[in-house]
């Protein structure tokens, strides 16, 4: 459990730092939901401390999210995001971890959906310094296209400045899976309702770090741009 | 009663028939044995008859009570009355089984039903299929064994309640245990009004269902036809016998008997004749 939270609504700062300090946890919970807007966040990770971001984009609009996590000596930072580009939205979303300390550990997680005229960018970069031995980070990022004149670009970096580490990534970008369509189709869900609940279901993984009473405003942010 | 007749079907995969000019009428009140050779054509049909986009069909009709079947969408064959348990099931990650089901049976309701009517035709029907309510609350089939996915394809069959199931090989790594509840369940199927097309490789399933017909595919085409009697004859005798008898020319080299056992086996890649 975290000991501090934030959790912001389509209010996002334009540039904040979020200092963290030794083997506190912290969580901060960003989500759009009728506005999209760019923000550069900074969290810095204390020793032995840990960040849990939670990330839901789910309005329709151009926006940068720019996310960096600095870490320190086993710090951990561990990041969800579900992103919805649909309408004629443009986001690129960046998720970074910079292991500075050594025994510091990552995991970024971001999926996408990317519908109708938008463009969608889900990068980040697992940097490992100099000195971080022991490190453990790892990018995955996921983007299903929906419509034929998408752009979708699902591209996590890493970059590896000492040995005696762990760094792996993964990327896909797809459609959504025939054969799962037409299982749901099959057992007489429309295509339309079925394409619905294969995303819903495929973005739903950061809902649990919002409350309650935001999980209903994101259910319906998600109904309304799918 | 309703019927299904499909004439000349022509149907497969890009660049490849796999059916070539199938001619097939049953009724609801039919159970049919499909037999044959693995590869000659037995999945592609239940496929094509539920609209999977993965075949393509080449001509020929397929019609249900006179109207026609190909020109539907999945969803609206479904809503006829078309049910196909599938050999592999997808595994869906996020989607919530019980809420599947629930969008599923509201599919085919002009009103949905309320939270407690749900709540009640799941749990008989789990109760019916020997799977804990519990699993209601996993996503669907993801990380379910070869059998549970099975019971689960049983479970949609049964609240669905279709006018024609199609069975995939149902019964393909299903134990003695959860084979014995299947053809429970297939029975009390029949007994609704449900026909059903059932793909097999093994005779103990047909021993518990009872079909009251046989049709056995070769090179795409329904080769023979016949009574309960056929199935008998291809469990003891194999393919064979129709090069000899009929003159029909089975290509493929794997033509064998159908296996009497099927417990914790693949039908598809395992002889359990050990030939």
């Amino acid at each position: 459990m975290a000991d501090k939270r934030l959790s912001l609504l389509d209010d996002f700062p334009e540039e904040a730092t979020y200092e963290i300090g030794p083997g506190e946890c912290f969580r901060l919970s960003l989500a759009s939901l009728n506005n999209q807007k760019s923000t550069h966040i900074v969290l810095r990770v204390a020793e032995n401390a840990s960040v849990e971001l939670a990330l839901a984009l789910f309005a329709e609009g151009k926006g940068v999210i720019n996310i960096e996590a600095i870490l320190e000596e086993g710090a951990s930072f561990h990041a969800v995001a579900s992103t919805i580009a649909s309408g004629a939205s443009d986001k690129k979303v960046y998720l970074s971890a910079i292991h500075e300390g050594g025994s510091s550990k990552a995991l970024v997680e971001s999926r996408g959906i990317v519908a109708g005229k938008s463009r969608l960018t889900l990068s980040g970069t697992g940097h490992i310094k100099h000195g971080a031995k022991k490190a453990n980070t790892r990018q995955e990022a996921r983007i299903i296209v929906f419509d034929k004149g998408c752009f979708a670009s699902a591209s996590p970096i890493l970059k590896i400045d000492e040995n005696d580490v762990m760094a792996s990534h993964g990327s896909a970008e797809g459609m959504v899976d025939e054969q799962h369509l037409f299982y749901l189709e099959s057992r007489g869900i429309p295509e339309k309702e079925a394409r619905r609940l294969i995303t819903s279901g495929y973005l739903l993984p950061v809902l649990p770090y919002f409350s309650e009473e935001e999980q209903a405003k994101l259910n319906e942010a998600i109904e309304r741009n799918l | 009663m309703s019927t299904i007749v499909i004439e000349n079907l022509e149907a497969g995969i890009p660049g490849k028939k796999i059916l070539k000019g199938l001619n097939l009428s049953f009724d609801s009140t039919d159970t049919i044995a499909v037999l044959g050779p693995n590869g000659h054509g037995k999945s592609t049909l239940l496929g094509v008859l539920m609209g999977n986009p993965r075949y393509i069909v080449y001509g020929g009709k397929v019609t249900i009570d006179g109207e026609d079947l190909l020109s539907l969408t999945p969803d609206q064959r479904s809503k006829k009355g078309l049910f196909l348990a599938m050999q592999t099931p997808s595994e869906i990650p996020g989607l919530n089984s019980a809420d599947f089901y629930k969008a599923a049976m509201n599919a085919h309701r002009e009103k949905p039903l309320t939270f407690f009517e749900t709540y009640r035709l799941l749990q008989d029907a789990y109760r019916e299929i020997g799977i804990p309510f519990e699993m209601s609350k996993r996503n669907l089939n993801e990380g379910f064994s070869g059998g549970e996915k099975k019971r689960n394809e049983i479970l949609q069959m049964i609240l669905l309640n279709p006018k024609f199931a199609f069975l995939d090989e149902i019964d393909s790594g299903l134990d003695v245990d959860a084979l014995n509840v299947v053809s429970a369940a297939i029975n009390r199927q029949k007994e609704k009004g449900t026909g059903f097309l059932i793909v097999s490789h093994y005779d103990r399933l047909f021993e518990m269902v009872k079909p009251n017909k046989t049709a056995v595919i070769v090179d795409g085409r329904v080769a023979v036809q016949g009574g309960p009697e056929l199935a008998k004859r291809i469990d003891t005798q194999g393919y064979e016998w129709i090069k000899d008898e009929l003159g029909i020319e089975i290509e493929k080299s794997d033509e064998r008997k159908m296996n009497s056992v099927s417990i914790g086996t693949c039908a598809v890649k395992v002889d359990a004749n050990g030939r």
